[in-house]
């Protein structure tokens, strides 16, 4: 076998992060269409709030199913195994995900319902968030558990992108804000804003060891 | 960071997965090491030496060095 020719058989993973994020991103806004038109649905035919709360978790099982399907999808292109880090990693980030999709189904539906006040309201309102927080952790732990330096090296050159690009934006919508020229966005929405881009940071990050 | 890791993999006739699984790193990394992309660490740098038997400096060409000399 000549020396050169497996490096032809390497998958590229640029190829491998565009393909799956154009597969994850066209699933999960097909899932949310269809949600929302549910919703609507059950909503104009006044259906009860145990309905709307099963088409909720129905919602969170599809997401997270194409989250997994979405990894899948990048490993075979890349035609690589993962490491027992990533292998971890991908465990106990689909776990906080489920506990964070769980969380939230309870605190909707409890805010819904029972209105709660006082200690509680608080309690369910942090609720969501602390799987969320684990998450970042989980991510924090998967740079340090990762033992390939290379494969390191890319994913926090990633996440400095990504955290550059999170911070660009939030600081330009903030001013839009406080110039009245664009509507308040909640803060959590910086989490998943950050995840989005982890995307196009990957490809941007990879590029140069093209 | 220049290097001779490809024609040391040839003489041993090693795919980049072979000196990948005996460096124990990805291929990905093999290959950004040696397309001379990505500079391993020292660590790393003194086990690739020591699995071919050579100096690092036997291995990996130092721009400065070579300007100089």
């Amino acid at each position: 076998m000549s020396p050169d020719a497996t490096s032809k058989e390497l998958g590229s993973p640029i190829k491998a992060i565009v393909v799956s994020m154009l597969f994850c991103f066209v699933c999960c806004g097909a899932a949310a269409a269809a949600f929302i038109a549910m919703a609507h649905y059950l909503n104009a035919h006044h259906a009860g709030f145990w309905a709307m709360m099963a088409a909720t978790v129905v919602y969170c099982v599809v997401i997270l199913a194409l989250a997994l399907a979405t990894v899948r999808i990048a490993q075979r292109l890349m035609k690589a195994t993962l490491s027992t880090a990533a292998r971890r990693y991908a465990r106990r980030f689909t776990t906080a995900m489920s506990l964070y999709a769980l969380a939230l189904i309870v605190a909707i539906g409890a805010y819904i319902r029972i209105q709660p006040t006082g200690v509680l309201a608080y309690v369910l309102a942090i609720a969501p968030a602390l799987p969320l927080v684990a998450a970042i952790v989980i991510i924090g732990l998967y740079l340090r558990e990762e033992t390939d330096e290379f494969e390191r090296a890319v994913q926090v050159e990633s996440a400095l992108w990504a955290t550059g690009g999170m911070l660009a934006i939030a600081t330009v919508w903030g001013f839009l804000e406080t110039f009245r020229l664009a509507p308040n966005v909640p803060t959590w929405a910086v989490f998943p804003l950050w995840a989005v881009l982890l995307g196009p940071a990957q490809i941007v990050a990879r590029w140069r060891y093209r | 960071m220049k290097n001779r890791l490809k024609v040391l993999r040839a003489e041993r006739d090693w795919s980049q997965a072979d000196l990948a699984e005996r460096l124990g790193v990805s291929r990905q990394s093999v290959n950004a090491i040696e397309t001379g992309k990505y500079d391993p660490s020292l660590p790393l740098a003194f086990r690739i030496a020591r699995l071919f038997d050579q100096p690092i400096e036997a291995i990996f060409q130092d721009a400065v060095a070579a300007a100089e000399r």
